[in-house]
């Protein structure tokens, strides 16, 4: 193979929206490459009708789409019409799309609720906070699962606290916790708390108050001095804290970066 | 037949002539632009006090009776970028040029009562300020870009020579030019093993001053016969020449003085007097049926330009601009993911199928990024027969990889 691809087509002028992060996709090889990478956030009903006619009116892969229509039409397992367009577009060779089978396959193994965490944190992980916490949401409503134990859900809230963290919704993120500690006593979780609590100014309930010992207090006092010399409960992320290290030219693109970042991941979640 | 007039100029900075498609006569047909000839000088004169232009004849009249102001060498002007000054009034070559090409097809069109269909110049040498000038001045006249064509005399000449009968054009055929701008000799060859056939010229400048001052008087006539015929022996030796061409107001009267010249010339060859070929060579071209033909000649891009890429999940070589296609109208582009390459490879590839070599231009100054994920635009247009310009662009890859404001440009010779 040689070291240069010739582009399926030429960009799309009206891109297609991925309505799980709100990124833009303008080519056939930015939406392989984010299926292939984010197969986590890709469902059953990702390749529908909206993606087809991207293919077909916006980049003129009107054979891909074709052939895609027809697998899907047929029945075939989302892996299965996946696997299609990849193989169609010519992006990745074809070990890589068996590879990707084997990874998306076993993802598809877990349980839904399994699925749903998966990609929530999965979501975090790439910045999408609200996103995420739509997600994260949906196990509070209807009726609890009670198979997938109180560790679960005691999981769930705790990523939500982290998750309003960093959208700084501090006293939201204070219920979370509490509200991840009601689920399982945990003492880490509990450590966790009181470091929240005095980092962010949010005062713990009276029922978490009482909980907590001095010793302990006196023992995470410590620890988070320790912390707090570090910095790192100081920078909500990496990029905000590299943001102040540049000149002041660069600093301020970065900051427009990090504000449309944030907006994009607010109208995200808000579709 | 067409609605509108073919006209084919040949521009000079000396002389002007011009020809159209004649559908009476299925054939290209030169205009007389004066009583007495086909040409006109390349000169433009602006009336004393008055916002009215004459251009030839009239203009060097009028300059000489004081009337008015002359302006020549109107196409050295625009090479150079030149302006003129007629009372008071600076104008740029390029204004003096649109006068002059309004002036000429406002005559052609009145005299024939017809809208231009298309309008191909062509110049001595090809070069980008003057073509793009002749272009804009078309334009201004509301002739479209597509129905607007800039040759070169050599490419002019092969269309000429590709409407003449098969048979003459077996073996080289030559032409001998005589004009106010000199003497010049152009050799074509047509390669007819190849598919398509390819039909190779060249242009020199005869080395002998020749100026058309010496056929006023006989001793200059005599010198002229004797430069001409030693001209032609030397040009001619050890070559099967079967058809020879003559043109250039100089070479109109060549019976009267060039008896030594032609007793060579038509030694079991045959020799043809043709007025105003460039310009008809020129109205050739605006037909646009021509035999399929790579023309390999000055105008003409002398190589081949491609790169070695997947195209459909298949290792392919694309052919990005073909040799002789004309390097003025030639441009290409395409765009293409870097898969773990930090370098793009041209290959190069002359006219005729011989070796080729790769240039490589290495993009370091991109983004690093995960392999596949940088999206690159070449283009490629060219300056001139042999110079490429090469504009690699990164558009990064969507929103997952924002385009960066790289750009990498780059021009060097594909001879």
């Amino acid at each position: 193979m040689s070291g240069l691809l010739l582009a399926s087509s030429p960009l799309a002028k009206h891109p297609f929206k991925v309505l799980e992060t709100g990124l833009l996709i303008y080519s056939a090889e930015e939406l392989c490459y984010y299926i292939y990478n984010n197969y986590y956030l890709v469902d059953d009903d990702f390749v529908d009708d909206d993606l087809l006619d991207f293919l077909r009116d916006e980049l003129g892969l009107s054979q891909v789409a074709d052939r895609v229509a027809t697998v899907r039409e047929e029945g075939a397992g989302t892996h299965l019409v996946l696997a299609c367009l990849m193989r169609e577009v010519h992006y990745y060779p074809e070990a890589s799309i068996k590879e990707f089978l084997q990874k998306y396959e076993s993802y598809r193994h877990n349980s839904p609720s399994n699925r749903k965490i998966i990609r929530a944190d999965f979501l975090m992980e790439k910045g999408h906070f609200l996103a995420a916490l739509r997600i994260y949401h949906q196990f509070d409503s209807g009726r609890r699962d009670p198979s997938l134990g109180n560790e679960f859900f005691m999981r769930v809230r705790q990523h939500m606290a982290v998750a309003y963290i960093k959208l700084g919704l501090y006293r939201e993120a204070m219920e979370a916790f509490e509200a991840a500690y009601s689920c399982k006593d945990s003492p880490e979780l509990l450590k966790q708390i009181w470091q929240f609590s005095n980092f962010s100014g949010v005062d713990m309930s009276p029922e978490i108050k009482g909980i907590v010992t001095e010793e302990d207090e006196a023992q995470w006092r410590n620890d988070y001095d320790e912390v707090s010399a570090q910095g790192s409960l100081l920078a909500t992320t990496g990029y905000t804290a590299s943001m102040f290290t540049k000149d002041s030219v660069r600093r301020k693109e970065a900051v427009n970066r990090y504000i449309e970042m944030s907006k994009k991941n607010y109208r995200a979640a808000i579709v | 037949m067409s609605e509108g007039l073919i006209i084919g100029f040949d521009l000079c900075d000396n002389y002007t002539q011009i020809a159209i498609y004649d559908e009476e006569t299925s054939d290209a047909q030169e205009i007389k632009l004066t009583d007495e000839s086909d040409e006109i000088p390349t000169t433009i004169c602006k009336v004393r006090r008055r916002e009215e232009w004459k251009i030839g004849e009239a203009a060097c009249e009028m300059a000489l009776l004081g009337s008015g102001i002359a302006v020549d060498k109107l196409l050295r002007l625009v090479k150079k970028g030149g302006v003129a000054t007629l009372e008071g009034r600076t104008y740029t070559a390029g204004e003096l040029l649109d006068i002059y090409i309004r002036e000429t097809l406002g005559f052609v069109t009145a005299k024939y009562d017809r809208k231009i269909e298309k309008v191909i110049y062509c110049v001595k040498e090809l070069r980008t300020p003057l073509a793009d000038q002749i272009v804009k001045s078309c334009e201004k006249l509301g002739v479209k870009r597509e129905n607007v064509k800039v040759l070169s005399h050599t490419e002019a000449y092969l269309y000429y020579l590709l409407r003449r009968p098969a048979e003459q054009l077996t073996n080289y055929s030559v032409l001998f030019d005589l004009s106010k701008e000199g003497l010049r000799y152009f050799e074509c060859n047509i390669l007819r093993g190849v598919t398509p056939n390819v039909a190779q010229a060249e242009v020199s400048d005869l080395e002998e001053g020749f100026s058309l001052d010496i056929l006023e008087s006989e001793p200059g006539r005599k010198l002229a016969d004797n430069i001409f015929s030693s001209c032609v022996q030397r040009r001619f030796n050890g070559k099967i020449i079967s058809n020879v061409y003559l043109t250039g107001s100089g070479l109109t009267g060549i019976q009267d003085w060039g008896k030594k010249s032609l007793s060579i010339l038509c030694n079991r060859r045959k020799v043809y007097l043709e007025k105003a070929l460039f310009a008809k060579g020129a109205v050739w071209a605006g037909m646009g049926d021509a035999p399929t033909c790579t023309f390999v000649c000055d105008g003409r891009i002398s190589a081949s330009v491609g790169m070695n890429m997947t195209v459909g999940g298949v290792a392919k070589n694309i052919t990005l601009i073909e040799a002789g296609e004309r390097w003025y109208d030639s441009s290409a582009s395409t765009e293409f993911y870097l898969d773990g390459e930090d370098g793009i490879d041209l290959i190069i590839t002359p006219a005729g199928g011989r070796k080729s070599a790769v240039r490589r231009i290495p993009l370091s100054q991109f983004p690093q990024r995960p392999a596949g994920t940088t999206r690159v635009r070449l283009e490629l247009s060219f300056s001139s027969e042999n110079e490429l310009g090469v504009c690699i662009r990164d558009m990064g890859f969507g929103e997952i990889y924002p385009a960066s404001s790289e750009v990498i440009e780059n021009r060097f010779s594909i001879q």
